[in-house]
């Protein structure tokens, strides 16, 4: 090895020495008599002395031989460990850590000399009964002085070495390493393995493709595509897995930090960190080194009060810094609390305004929370003299900056007298972004997943419902909050072209509520004079429009909904299109364009043209998210708006396929749920079986019928049995994740397609509810029953109606129906299925309906129903998601004769059974059984 | 953004590449012509400064196109027969700057850049180097990071 290299690891041992070194001091001194943590201590001088000895470094060696000889007499109990000896060991680290950064350099003589006082220092420690450590004029040991510390250089730059006395404050700044860029990482053997087997695997694979291709077999070379589809996947994963590290790298300084500043300022400060082994991409770590370090000297600073001040205020003398990391949503959190004396948004908002940061009317309108904000703002500085231990008022607008530099965002929540905290959020990695693909007016747009938290499509019919305006302000109901709605083309200005009903004639669209006719000038959205209504009109028959009697709207107005999520706020956008999900390579934007708020970057996609990548912060910035969402909360309206009408809910079995597939199989289509090895799946004439002891069970997987990825090859499988008419059936999957409850109206439109019902965003993923009987019958169309063979012979076939407003609850009931041998005929509220009834009265046995609904709510339908005598005997069913007594007994007044719960099958077609032998009973009495 | 080639040295190379800007004969460096492309493949940006058309791929990169007109303030009558991106390298990132013809390449002595006339339009003024007499006229030599700034 030659020297170069020996040095080089010298200073990586040494580098991670001094680490263990000032962790366990600063451990050591908040509990002496911790033995195991003074050896660590002990040891850690130990191996530098040694390693500094065998490397030449003469004057680094006896340093961290006086450290040793201080540590070895406190083990030995011949002195007690007091702030002075912490102090002086410290100090030491400091020079000893200069030492090692400049180890290439000879060592000067100014540093020399310091070594020397360094020495004495720790020397005059030995001595049991000296005095108590004097603050003395002269060399000190830095930094020691009260409030007014000056500390020469900012945190993070090596001074350069001053002469005289001032050399000692030189190496204080040293000290606060806020997180030097380094240009090599350690990365654990385990993830090194993986990505060799990978390559490996890549290898076999090039091979495979080579040859394909020249064979020219195009399902073969399909096959290869797939596997080098999943394979790039993972080598992605696990070379994102080498620039990871763990966030204590950062957390772990500031123990560093908060003692010497606690000390300086003569306060008492704890640091808790919890950082439940977080990770990030090494050049995150890196920046938000800087961002952090102020925000915890800021709180230690300016937070935390002095122990007389917290006691007077019957608080603990000692006050809690407490630094936490956690993953949300593809996004990791790191939170900087402290219990405090808390920023009082008054005052910061009198102090923007005197400061001209904010207009008079803005400050008025804003709410305690935004007010707080204000303190992001470039200019503001929270103390009034400028403190030069925070950073010189450098201001939370260049934290600010620094973040979103990165993608990162930060939010201050404060109660005065209690505390504040800071919250950041930052993306997991800056290069590939999960994310939706969206339109406006024909333009492409990219939205990061980790933003977005549903995907919504309002059909015509329910925009006046779905979407309303609160406050003045559009909202729509998320979750069980009102998110406020804006439109995307609005927000960017791009110009809309269109339009009027067929006329050909292009006017700007000029809608004020997304409800609005879009050939009307704004208005209240109230129906369309009766001549409007007739030129217009509808030409298909009543049963086939969406709207029956109310034909205020086009089916072609329906409303697209990407709700996302900036940070506290949610909000919805109003798109054209939901595209595709796509994993994107983020590229940054020139610098005529990176002051866009609206943008993340841009991407390059499939087909070469760039796109932008929407910055979903920077969005609700422009749109006045934040107020608006606050003025429509302070209306009255609001909290009744967001109790009401919870969306029924759905649950769901959740599977995994291959590759980051996730499905999603109804829980009442699951019979049972059982593991299966792979000894126990045969091929059977070309079809895949489960051998069973009683029985062989036809087994399916999801890329039989839609393109998925194939699924690994375990040793064992999970496999969901479920029904398809009278046949046992089963489905393959490589695992099961979890059970969850999802909207019953989740969006069936993007994803369509035979196999798949439709899809919903399930924390960062995408997952798609299957449809299994369409699955089935792809691999085994004979499977279906034809409809001639069931006419012919036997008995007639009862034909039932089906009513409900939620597509997903259509499908699936008149499915079931269907499986069980009815004909089915469906409407989509109220209003269209009575129609379908006038119109023939006698072409229906049975009626299913669900109750709420738009237009005409099962009640009503029913209630035209028994007033209408061609009507009046068929019997009704209502199949609903919740049987309360009260909906029970209306239901029962009105003519409802059976109420049974639409996910359990057995009991609506039991029930479907019962009253077509025996017909309607003929007083309203109470339900049987359930 | 960087530039997809190493960064070329700063010295007038004595050569210049002329194009259109509307009827106005503008010139730049040629040491700083990383390429000429007829890329119209625009993704427009919404709320970007007005001069600014839009980006595209560039290889990979992600390109900004200035519309050199708009930028210089100059009245384009028609829409130009044949316009071109002439992608230069300012600071080290590349910018590609929308021009609508291009005519030749000139060669001139140092210090052969004559100062501004007083005629010129305000716009295209205040991104000029200098002017070079060529054949019949002038030519305006342009600060290309003025420009893209």
């Amino acid at each position: 090895m030659d020297p170069g290299e020996i040095l080089d690891l010298f200073v990586q041992e040494a580098s991670e020495m001094i680490r263990e070194f000032e962790q366990g001091l600063i451990l050591l001194e908040r509990s002496p008599g911790d033995s195991s943590v003074l050896n660590r201590v002990f040891r850690a001088a130990h191996t530098i002395k040694g390693n500094a000895g065998i490397v030449g470094l003469e004057s680094l060696a006896e340093i961290a031989h006086a450290m040793e000889t201080l540590l070895e007499a406190i083990r030995k109990k011949t002195i007690v460990p007091e702030e002075p000896a912490f102090n002086a060991l410290l100090t030491a680290l400091d020079l000893v850590r200069v030492m090692v950064e400049n180890v290439r350099a000879p060592v000067s003589s100014d540093r020399l000399a310091e070594a020397r006082r360094i020495r004495a220092q720790l020397e005059a420690c030995l001595k049991p009964a000296v005095a108590p450590y004097v603050k003395a004029a002269g060399p000190e040991p830095a930094p020691v002085s009260a409030q007014t510390a000056t500390i020469s250089a900012p945190p993070g730059t090596p001074a350069p070495a001053p002469a005289g006395d001032a050399e000692v404050e030189s190496a204080a700044p040293a000290a606060i390493d806020s997180g030097a860029r380094s240009e090599s990482v350690r990365v654990n053997v385990r993830i090194l393995d993986r990505l060799m087997t990978l390559a490996g695997e890549m290898v076999l694979t090039r091979n495979q493709l080579v040859q394909s291709t020249r064979l020219g077999d195009l399902s073969h070379i399909e096959r290869v595509a797939q596997r080098v589809d999943l394979l790039t996947a993972e080598l992605q994963d696990a070379i994102m897995a080498t620039r990871m590290q763990s966030i204590r790298f950062v957390f772990d300084k500031f123990n560093r930090t908060v003692r010497d500043l606690a000390r300086d300022l003569g306060k008492k400060v704890r640091l808790v960190v919890e950082d439940e082994g977080v990770e990030l991409d090494k050049t995150i770590i890196e920046t938000i080194g800087d961002p952090l370090t102020h925000l915890v000297r800021n709180a230690v600073d300016h937070g935390i009060e002095s122990p007389e001040e917290r006691q007077t205020a019957g608080k603990p003398a000692e006050g809690t810094l407490r630094l936490r990391a956690w993953h949300g949503a593809g996004q990791v959190v790191v939170d900087v609390i402290d219990d405090g004396r808390g920023i009082d948004a008054d005052q910061v908002k009198a102090r923007a305004l005197s400061l001209g940061l904010a207009r008079p009317e803005e400050a008025r309108t804003m709410s305690p929370k935004t007010a707080m904000e204000l303190v992001f703002r470039p200019g503001f500085t929270t103390a009034s003299e400028v403190s030069q231990v925070s950073g010189r008022g450098v201001g939370l607008d260049v934290v600010h900056a620094n973040l979103a530099a990165i993608g990162g965002t930060v939010q201050l929540d404060s109660t005065p007298g209690r505390g504040s905290s800071f919250r950041i959020r930052l993306p997991l990695t800056l290069a590939i972004l999960p994310s939706l693909l969206i339109e406006v007016e024909g333009e492409r747009f990219a939205v990061p997943q980790a933003h977005l938290v549903e995907l919504m499509r309002v059909r015509a019919a329910d925009v006046r419902q779905r979407i309303e305006r609160v406050g003045g302000v559009e909202v729509t109901r998320v979750r069980g909050e009102l998110a406020p709605v804006v439109r995307l083309k609005d927000l960017l200005g791009i110009a809309a072209p269109t339009f009027a009903n067929g006329g050909g004639e292009r006017r700007a669209d000029r809608r004020v509520n997304l409800a609005d006719r879009r050939d009307r000038p704004a208005d209240d959205g109230l129906r369309a004079a009766p001549e409007k209504s007739a030129k217009t009109a509808d030409a298909r028959p009543a049963a086939e429009r969406r709207d029956g009697p109310d034909r205020r709207v086009s089916a072609a107005s329906a409303v697209n909904l990407a709700i996302v999520s900036a940070g506290d706020h949610t909000y919805g956008l109003v798109v054209d299109r939901l595209l595709d999900s796509i994993e994107i390579v983020v590229k940054p934007l020139g610098r005529n364009l990176n002051h866009c708020r609206c943008y993340a970057g841009a991407t390059v996609l499939g087909d070469g043209r760039a796109a932008l990548i929407l910055d979903v912060v920077g969005l609700g910035r422009r749109a006045w998210i934040a107020e608006k969402a606050e003025a429509a909360a302070a209306t009255p309206r609001a909290a009744g708006l967001a109790a009401m009408e919870q969306h029924e809910k759905l649950a769901v079995l959740l599977l995994t396929g291959g590759g980051r597939d996730l499905f999603g199989v109804p829980l009442d289509m699951v019979v049972r749920l059982q593991k299966a090895s792979r000894a126990e799946l045969e091929t059977v004439g070309g079809r895949r079986v489960l051998r069973g002891p009683k029985a062989t069970t036809p087994i399916f997987t999801v890329d039989q019928a839609i393109p998925a990825q194939p699924l690994p090859d375990n040793d064992s499988f999970y496999v969901v049995l479920f029904r398809l008419g009278k046949r046992e059936l089963g489905l393959l999957a490589a695992d099961v994740a979890d059970i969850a409850e999802m909207n019953a109206d989740f969006d069936t439109e993007t994803h369509r397609r035979p196999g798949i019902r439709g899809s919903t965003v399930l924390g960062d993923r995408v997952m798609l509810v299957l449809d299994l009987r369409e699955i089935v019958l792809a691999v085994a169309p004979e499977w279906k029953e034809p409809e001639e063979a069931r006419d012919a012979g036997g008995p007639p076939r009862r034909r039932a109606l089906i009513v409900d407003d939620s597509p997903f609850f259509l499908n699936h009931i008149a499915g079931m129906m269907e499986e069980a041998g009815y004909q089915v005929t469906k409407a989509e509220n109220g209003a269209a299925g009575l129609n379908l009834l006038t119109r023939d009265p006698d072409g229906f046995d049975i009626v299913l309906t669900d109750i709420e609904m738009p237009v005409l709510t099962g009640f009503e339908m029913v209630e035209r129903m028994r007033s209408n005598p061609a009507l009046r005997k068929i019997p009704v069913i209502a199949v609903t998601s919740v049987l309360g007594a009260e909906a029970q007994r209306r239901g029962k007044d009105v003519g409802i004769d059976e109420y049974s719960i639409k996910l359990d099958r057995d009991d609506v077609l039991e029930r479907c059974r019962r009253l077509l032998e025996r017909g309607r009973p003929s007083a309203a009495g109470p339900g049987d059984g359930r | 953004m960087p530039s997809p080639h190493a960064p070329r040295t700063r010295r007038a190379s004595g050569e210049y590449l002329v194009f259109l800007v509307g009827e106005v004969r503008c010139g730049v460096d040629i040491a700083q012509v990383l390429e000429i492309n007829r890329n119209m493949d625009l993704t427009r940006v919404f709320t970007a400064p007005a001069h600014v058309r839009g980006v595209i791929n560039l290889r990979g990169q992600i390109v900004t196109i200035i519309d050199l007109a708009q930028r210089l303030g100059v009245e384009v009558e028609e829409a130009p027969v044949s316009p071109r991106n002439v992608v230069v390298d300012s600071r080290g990132e590349a910018i590609g700057l929308l021009v609508s013809d291009i005519d030749d390449i000139i060669s001139a002595g140092a210090g052969a850049l004559l100062p501004p006339p007083p005629h010129l339009p305000q716009g295209v003024a205040a991104c000029t180097l200098g002017v070079l007499p060529a054949a019949d006229n002038l030519v305006v030599i342009l600060d290309v990071d003025r420009i893209a700034d």
